[in-house]
């Protein structure tokens, strides 16, 4: 088999996988933390796309390190934006209080 | 102006022999990769940008999200992955010295497909009396996802045209851009459709 067909196996897999958590109703794992299990997934797979499809893997290390920077960031300042979100909603009178 | 066979000459030997610093590591002509890091920005704005709304208003994207196909968007998920693996493979064909146009070919169908699927999406949601001005979720997610569909209508237009003008470096090039959307979608769908 392949590396090519691999990387196409593990695209599905995570892709079924992703959507059978978004299709179980009601929540299993705290809000914030299936957040992260989703962006993690996400970003495993869309470096998956530029590793074995676009062929990253062959490309300089500086290349491969911005690219990586790209999801880690990208993933994680998403994260961050939702557990602060997250966290002013359990504690409304931080987000709506009165300045003391 | 049009450009006379001289001057045509001329360009391509620039275009081969031009020192592109660190973009001429990359596969396909680096032209290509200046539009895919620019496009990588964009997105990447976008999908913060629909964070940080969908935190200022939690309500609302929560009860907004409930109206989107999850299923469709999962299904084109796989659509487009294994568009990008048949096009990847179409080129790996091409780098063998054999044909790829039946793969790429396959790879094209499969973007039609996508599109077709958010076609039936978009015409689910405006039947259910949801558009571009129904509120701040729906904005987003109609300019996010139609802004990627555009691409893929340009994507496919240049698959199109390196199926003809099938040179290792070109289909590099067009496969680049296909798999660019591809790494795209795999973060829109996500945080678009999954993510509560």
């Amino acid at each position: 088999m392949t590396t090519l067909v691999k990387a196409w196996i593990v695209l599905v897999a995570l892709t079924l996988a992703a959507m059978a958590a978004g299709a179980v109703e009601g929540a299993r794992v705290p809000a914030v933390a299936q957040v992260g299990i989703v962006l993690v997934v996400a970003g495993l797979k869309a470096s998956t796309v530029l590793r074995y499809f676009l062929g990253l893997r062959t490309a300089s290390s500086g290349w491969r390190v911005l690219f990586a920077l790209y999801l880690v960031v990208l993933c994680g300042a998403i994260f961050a934006i939702y557990a602060a979100g997250s966290a002013l909603a359990a504690y409304p009178p931080l987000a709506s209080g009165p300045m003391p | 102006m049009t450009l006379t066979p001289t001057h045509r000459e001329s360009v391509d030997a620039t275009s081969q022999t031009a020192d592109w610093g660190p973009l001429s590591g990359l596969p396909g002509n680096p032209m290509i990769w200046i539009l895919i890091l620019g496009e990588m920005a964009v997105f990447g704005a976008l999908l913060l940008g629909f964070s940080v709304a969908r935190v200022l208003d939690p309500a609302t994207f929560a009860e907004s999200q409930l109206h989107l196909h999850r299923l469709l968007g999962g299904v084109n998920t796989l659509v487009l992955v294994s568009s990008g693996f048949l096009v990847a493979a179409g080129v790996g064909r091409r780098q063998e010295g054999r044909d790829p146009r039946l793969l790429l070919l396959a790879g094209m169908l499969l973007g039609v497909v996508f599109l077709a699927i958010k076609g039936v999406e978009y015409s689910e949601l405006f039947a259910s009396g949801f558009d571009i001005e129904t509120n701040t979720f729906f904005r987003l997610y109609f300019l996010i996802t139609g802004f990627h569909a555009v691409h893929i209508v340009l994507g496919l237009a240049i698959l199109g045209i390196v199926l003809f003008a099938d040179s290792i470096e070109n289909l590099e090039t067009g496969a680049a851009f296909w798999h660019m959307l591809d790494m795209i979608w795999v973060m829109i769908y996500p945080i678009v459709y999954l993510v509560r």
